[in-house]
């Protein structure tokens, strides 16, 4: 059939622009002296400054999840009652930022965050010394978490406006008080909204260059910096093609343990 | 006060909170870049437009807008060819294959683009192809194209296929009823993905970064690269452009197509 | 008013539109209520009233005597069976059933014994570690009924309970619903647009129409004594006969028709007003040319219709079209065949408009 043919452009483009050079880059990391090796993966693994660059990178991510998570489930909730009247100001607050330049973004925060800024100006004027989060790894998350929310939201509102209104009504009617039906029938109901959500979000932030890059400093390197200085500056190409392997290895392999956690559920496990 | 009440005004007050802390980076961005004085200054001593005059003249902000301009009206073009046919294709087809294949189209956004722009780069490398807008576009229409492909999916099933079976049996050959009665249809979806590809291209730093050169520069690239070094309200300026185009389009969009679109699918790539 | 259940002048207007206008009605403990109307007449709009999802703006609703204005859902002591059966999807049919155990603080030992007891009370004894998904409609539905009954509520409430459910599973489980509730001594109010639902499950019956309680009655009264036109309709009656009334007598009165006088059963009309009078298709007989009864008219056949559990006859009589539903048993009549009805004066009811 012609309109399955449709499809032909994008498989090319895909094949020619995505999968070809991404083989490339393995089989540059795989072959570091002209020969098959991967003396490029074990400089990296075996080199303690690497190896906590690669931790530093997980763990802030996971830190941000976890604060994402957290923070954006009383915002879905609120977007999801769908009666509120602030609601499209509400939304275009929340999200509209998620459209703006990652460099714009974090810029304000390099000027609230920096040592002029105002948030050590504030915390003078509070008495609490002259603390500034430039260049720190809690300024990298808060950052992050700015950057990151409304990419956490947006799929906890899409599985709370999911949920059928005449549960909540029948949990109320059977003597559910207000914590017992967020408690044990909302949040149950979220999973996977909340999965999905986590997922996304400690991808974009393990992989987030721009970020880090500002708010951290070329002194608290996070893989994206790592990948990007020896491939440009270093100009250590297989090197920095197993770093960056090991990067995608890192968030494919929660992408794909999300996705089949995903389809094993819809394959007739509850829903 | 009763419990419901102080958790409602709890809610309120948080959601309140959280949506102007969302909004604070930009603000500052924007506010900064009004300042009168020679350095940041939060909150600006008064409002003065000289910074972006100092923009306008500057020698390396113009071509870099223009430059940016450019290479974002090619990723619509290109995104636009694969991705709205492949979303026909995708469409029509069903079955294990067709969701494999939907989920290979979508697929970038799960990869770190710092690994794409790394990739392509060496592919580049390899052909011995020089940076122009073309390359640099070429790069980013594989992050822009899976939301091409996302936005006209979803428009597409919210197409009856009762329709256009009405109208072929009605005597309307295969072009003439995608035409009339399916393009019309899916026209919110297509200003939705056309705007996306543009802001996701004007955004993009991570695969800017490798594929653009002195000669082909992006704005974003331009201005990280001149946030790395200093930290003056010209940046601010540049930073506030890239905040003023992001919210035209953004009402452009809501103009054309109404906001939800674009917030119903959300950006997953961050630079 | 009272009862155990009482409805008083209940209002409830939606900006311009009145959904329901000083409804007034009370039911007895043990006894099962069918609000029954077609969609818009306020039905559900009363049941959410009854169990706290609305509040009215105007009138009160007492259970034994206590005003429930300003108390919660949660607090009702009611039960709710609905009509997508609202079963959580998360938790397994056990679960589901024993929620409302859980939030009443109701003790651990307790629970099983009050759980396996409802389940087999609705006939589900074995599909406690089953989940929503895995169980039919009319499984889900027996779930949602056995989740509210467990928590003993003094009164359930019922919304459309058999609507989503194919039709022949509908009237096997309607007969169910009532054996459950009768057995359970449960005072129920359940809404429905479904007549054959309503006279199945219910002890009396409510017609609503636009916001407003036409009529209140056994079913049997509803079905065969509708007093109004709209009633009688929705009870799908369908010889409606215009006439003017002539005199009184001690059965009723006598109507002038186009074809001729027809006799009503008591009725309260006076001489000289212009009627309505109906006459369900299934009172109405073919007889014999010689036979006669209160009533009788002869007509000319314009087709017959097979029904499965009855022959559908439409006879032409002077310019109007009367329905006879008649047993399979009578041979079916060719069109343009001459044949005499006849029927009771007790069937022919006098309609107000």
């Amino acid at each position: 059939m012609t309109s399955r043919g449709l499809v032909l452009p994008a498989l090319a483009a895909y094949i020619v622009l995505l999968l070809w050079p991404l083989a490339g880059v393995f089989w540059t990391s795989i072959t570091p002296d002209g020969f098959v090796g991967l003396s490029a993966y074990t400089r990296f693994l075996s080199d303690g400054w690497f190896l906590s660059v690669l931790r530093r990178t997980v763990v802030l991510s996971l830190i941000t999840t976890a604060l994402t998570l957290v923070l954006s489930f009383p915002i879905a909730l609120y977007l999801s009652q769908t009666w509120r009247r602030g609601r499209t100001l509400v939304t275009f607050a929340i999200i509209a930022p998620m459209l703006v330049s990652a460099v714009a973004r974090s810029y304000g925060w390099i000027i609230i965050l920096g040592p002029a800024g105002i948030l050590s100006r504030c915390l003078a004027a509070l008495g609490l010394g002259s603390g500034h989060l430039l260049y720190t790894e809690t300024g990298i998350v808060i950052a992050s978490v700015h950057l990151l929310l409304p990419l956490m939201v947006l799929p906890i509102a899409g599985s709370l406006q999911q949920i059928d209104p005449s549960l909540i009504r029948a949990a109320q009617i059977l003597g559910a008080g207000v914590t017992r039906i967020l408690f044990r029938v909302t949040l149950p109901m979220c999973i996977p909204g909340m999965t999905a959500g986590a997922v996304i979000v400690f991808c974009m932030c393990a992989s987030s260059f721009v970020t880090p890059a500002l708010i951290g400093g070329p002194t608290i390197p996070m893989m994206s910096f790592v990948i990007y200085q020896q491939a440009i500056q270093l100009i250590d190409w297989p090197f920095a093609s197993a770093a960056a392997f090991i990067l995608l290895a890192a968030t494919a392999s929660v992408t794909l343990a999300y996705l089949f956690w995903a389809g094993t559920r819809r394959a007739g496990a509850r829903p | 006060m009763s419990g419901a009440r102080i958790r409602e005004w709890l809610l309120r007050c948080y959601v309140a909170a959280m949506a102007v802390l969302m909004l604070l980076p930009i603000a500052v961005v924007l506010l900064t870049s009004l300042t009168p004085a020679a350095y940041i200054s939060f909150p600006p001593g008064g409002l003065s437009l000289r910074w972006y005059m100092a923009v306008a003249s500057a020698d390396e902000w113009v071509p870099s807008f223009l430059t940016s301009l450019q290479v974002g009206a090619i990723v619509i073009v290109c995104a636009l060819s694969i991705g709205v046919p492949a979303a026909l294709g995708l469409h029509a087809a069903t079955g294990r294959f067709a969701t494999a294949l939907q989920t290979f189209f979508l697929s970038p956004l799960m990869i770190p683009s710092l690994v794409i722009g790394l990739a392509i780069l060496r592919f580049y490398e390899s052909l011995a192809l020089p940076a122009s807008d073309l390359s640099v576009a070429l790069g980013q229409t594989m992050i822009a194209t899976p939301y091409v492909v996302r936005f006209v999916l979803a428009g597409l099933a919210g197409v009856d296929s009762g329709l256009t079976r009405a109208a072929r049996i009605l005597g309307s050959g295969p072009i003439r009823t995608f035409v009339k009665i399916t393009l019309p249809l899916i026209r919110h979806g297509l200003i939705a993905g056309a705007l996306f590809s543009f802001i996701v291209s004007i955004d993009d730093v991570n695969i800017a970064l490798f594929l653009s050169d002195v000669h082909v520069t992006p704005l974003s690239v331009q201005l990280l690269g001149y946030l790395q070094q200093s930290a003056d309200p010209q940046g601010a300026a540049v930073a506030s452009l890239l905040v003023i185009i992001a919210f035209v389009l953004i009402f452009v969009c809501d103009r054309l197509a109404g906001i939800d679109w674009l917030f119903g699918i959300r950006k997953t790539t961050v630079s | 008013m009272s009862g155990f259940l009482s409805v008083e002048a209940v209002t409830k207007r939606y900006g311009n539109h009145t959904a329901l206008s000083a409804a007034s009605f009370s039911a007895e403990r043990g006894e099962i209520l069918a609000l029954l109307g077609p969609s818009g007449c306020g039905k559900t709009t009363l049941l959410n009233l009854i169990a706290g999802f609305l509040d009215p703006n105007e009138g009160h609703i007492r259970v034994a005597d206590r005003d429930l204005a300003g108390v919660p859902p949660n607090r009702r002591d009611m039960g709710m069976v609905f009509q997508n059966y609202a079963l959580f999807p998360h938790l397994t049919v056990e679960k589901n059933v024993a929620f409302g155990l859980e939030a009443r603080g109701v003790p651990r030992a307790q629970r099983r014994t009050r759980i396996a007891e409802a389940l087999a009370r609705v006939g589900l004894a074995e599909h406690g570690p089953r989940y929503p998904h895995e169980l039919s409609g009319g499984q889900q539905q027996r779930v949602s009924l056995a989740r509210a009954l467990v928590v003993r509520p003094s009164i359930l409430l019922l919304d459309e309970p058999l609507s989503n459910l194919d039709t022949q599973l509908r009237r096997a489980m309607a007969e169910d619903v009532r054996e459950i509730l009768r057995s359970a001594e449960m005072t129920a109010v359940l809404v429905t647009h479904d007549q054959e639902e309503a006279l199945v499950i219910a002890d009396r019956v409510l017609l609503l129409s636009g916001g407003r309680i036409e009529q209140v009655g056994s079913p049997e009264d509803v079905y065969e004594r509708p007093r109004t036109l709209f009633g009688a309709r929705f009870m799908e009656a369908t010889n409606f006969i215009d006439g003017v009334v002539t005199q009184r007598d001690q059965r009723g009165v006598m109507v002038r028709a186009a074809f001729g006088t027809i006799g009503t059963s008591a009725c309260d009309v006076s001489e000289g007003d212009s009627v309505t009078v109906m006459i369900r298709p299934e009172r109405i007989s073919i007889v014999s040319p010689g036979d006669g009864g209160d009533n009788a008219v002869g007509g000319t056949v314009l087709r017959t219709n097979y029904h499965g559990t009855y022959r559908r006859f439409h006879i032409g009589v002077e310019g109007q079209e009367l329905t006879v539903d008649a047993p399979v048993s009578t041979a079916p009549r060719a069109p343009g065949e001459t044949v005499r009805l006849a029927w009771s004066r007790g069937d022919t009811h006098v309609l107000t408009p």
